[in-house]
């Protein structure tokens, strides 16, 4: 897994102490193993419909191991292409947005004053909307579209990591070492960097792993309404949407495979972002 | 005027008050910690500023370090104003002064071992190699009692009177001239406080430190400084060579600190000898 080895032996050390996270990184690992070799290991194409006599076929069905959705596409299928949406709609927006907050939220703890309050109050207007309707508002400006969904994820996000990472920076900012660090001539860049930002880093870690199965779920929120995902593309968030025509007509499995999967996933990062916070934490070595 | 009769640190008139800054809707009422303080500390001396929480004391020592910019007056160090140094004198005066904490659990960053925190300062800001830097560490870890392997331990490996012992060792790492004690000991238990205290009394005889001693009582204090201020409420209300403060305190403040150490009748003498016997337990 890693190049190093006494990093790789550490990292297989705590892997083996905490079975969960082992369970939730052989998951991810698994989900985008399958996004990369989707073409591979899918029985059908993610599009291709069998013929119309084969519609809403019960999962076990021969030739549909999950059984096909009301278009007669069947579910393994565009389950197994839609690892990569879903695995880029999850990260992607949650990364960007993560890195954006830490500088933010270091830059206002840090100065607190003027720049600090100016940069606080602009977040607060983001807070004042619920994330979602933002979400909508800013997707539909930009138009619909994968690319444009995350764009808008990135921003409802960042008020809500930053608010985070301010809070942390501004009580980390309070304990001595800091203080230290200035008294030896450390420039304010090293300390906002070097000191401060190893010790916040790991809370956001742990709240940016918890939002990647949450932003899964927004997105295909927003996929459902028109403006995400756009139709015949394999989408997780979108097949359980498309699944609720038939939800209440017998066909339940349309809907609660990738429902399914969004859960197995979203559990997978949470053990993960706990992990990494386990990893980064000198006194748990 | 010769250098030795230039106080090694003068502060003139120092006031600072926090607050008081105009907002949106409202004006905040300032609060003044530190009221028009004066006083001087001579080369090699160590010079005790006591008084109880939230006297002004700790930012005192605060505004000398420069980690804190006073709202009115100055300070001179060697002479010159602190507040005019050009970058050059600045960086300079970040070596020749250093800071001792009283909360060693917080003064090292928890992610870092402490020997990579002591030696940073020596390659970012003199240019050490990693090798000479490290040298230097495990000198100054030396000079302090503690093992070459502390170097790479994590701060929570340490004990409380370890952790302090690196604090130390961290601000020699930069051949210092002038300390801030900030409480120094006080979170310490008394064993630990004697070895610390003793150390640090090596330590001036070796290298001629001069020491601002902040605390907030008198525990220690005849025994450990030269001359002490006692403030109170932002204000020195009396100030005096130890022996004096002891004998004759002047100030109702004073007599009250002095009635809180745990002496029967509070003489020099008593004190001196329970500090010298503290001290010779190591």
């Amino acid at each position: 897994m890693n190049t190093e080895l006494s990093w790789g032996s550490k990292v297989m050390r705590i892997f083996g102490k905490d079975k969960t996270a082992a369970l939730g990184i052989t998951i991810i690992i698994v989900t985008a193993l399958v996004a990369i070799f989707a073409d591979w290991l899918s029985p059908y194409g993610p599009n291709s419909a069998a013929d119309t006599a084969q519609r809403l076929a019960m999962p076990g069905t021969a030739g549909h191991l999950f059984g096909t959705d009301d278009q007669g596409r069947d579910i393994l299928s565009r389950i197994i292409y839609g690892t990569r949406t879903s695995l880029f709609s999850s990260i992607v927006p949650v990364v960007i947005s993560a890195v954006v907050s830490m500088c933010l939220g270091i830059i206002a703890g840090f100065f607190q004053g003027r720049i600090g309050n100016s940069l606080m109050r602009i977040m607060d207007v983001f807070f004042a909307f619920p994330s979602v309707l933002l979400a909508i508002a800013i997707a539909a400006i930009l138009g619909p579209g994968l690319l444009n969904v995350c764009i808008a994820m990135v921003i409802v996000r960042i008020p809500y990591m930053t608010r985070i990472v301010y809070t942390d920076t501004i009580q980390e900012m309070q304990k001595e070492y800091v203080e230290a660090s200035r008294a030896y001539g450390m420039g304010r860049a090293a300390v906002m960097f070097r000191e401060i930002m190893p010790n916040v880093l790991p809370s956001l870690i742990v709240y940016s792993a918890t939002l990647c199965g949450v932003t899964i779920v927004t997105v295909a929120g927003l996929s459902f309404i028109g403006l995400g995902v756009q139709p015949p593309t394999a989408d997780w968030g979108l097949m359980a949407s498309e699944g609720q025509n038939v939800l209440m007509q017998g066909d339940p499995y349309v809907t609660l495979f990738p429902g399914l999967a969004i859960i197995i996933l979203a559990f997978a990062f949470s053990t993960l972002g706990d992990w990494l916070r386990d990893l980064l934490d000198p006194t748990q070595k | 005027m010769t250098k030795a009769d230039v106080p090694l640190v003068k502060v003139d008139h120092l006031i600072k008050s926090f607050g008081g800054k105009r907002s949106l809707f409202s004006k905040s009422k300032s609060i003044h910690a530190v009221k028009d303080v004066s006083l001087s500390i001579n080369r090699g001396e160590t010079f005790g500023l006591i008084g109880e929480s939230g006297s002004g004391k700790t930012t005192i020592g605060r505004m000398i370090m420069k980690l804190m910019d006073p709202t009115d007056g100055q300070i001179l160090y060697d002479g010159k104003s602190i507040s005019h140094f050009s970058k050059k004198e600045m960086k300079d005066y970040r070596s020749k002064v250093q800071i001792i904490f009283q909360d060693s659990g917080s003064a090292f960053n928890p992610r870092r071992p402490i020997g990579k925190q002591i030696a940073y300062p020596l390659i970012k800001n003199k240019k050490y190699s990693q090798d000479a830097a490290m040298k230097e560490v495990y000198h100054c870890l030396e000079m302090v009692g503690l093992r070459k392997d502390f170097a790479n331990r994590y701060p929570h490996q340490l004990s409380g009177g370890q952790r302090q012992r690196a604090g130390i060792a961290r601000a020699l790492v930069l051949h210092p001239e002038f300390l801030v004690l900030d409480e120094p000991v006080s979170a310490l238990d008394v064993s630990v406080k004697a070895q610390i205290v003793s150390l640090l009394e090596n330590l001036q005889k070796e290298f001629n430190f001069t020491y601002l001693f902040i605390a907030h009582n008198l525990d220690l204090v005849a025994y450990f400084c030269d001359r002490v201020a006692v403030m109170y409420k932002g204000e020195i209300v009396e100030v005096n060579t130890a022996q004096q403060i002891f004998r004759h305190p002047q100030n109702k403040v004073t007599k009250k600190l002095l009635g809180s150490i745990l002496t029967l009748d509070g003489s020099l003498n008593e004190i001196k000898s329970e500090a010298y016997e503290i001290n010779s337990i190591n």
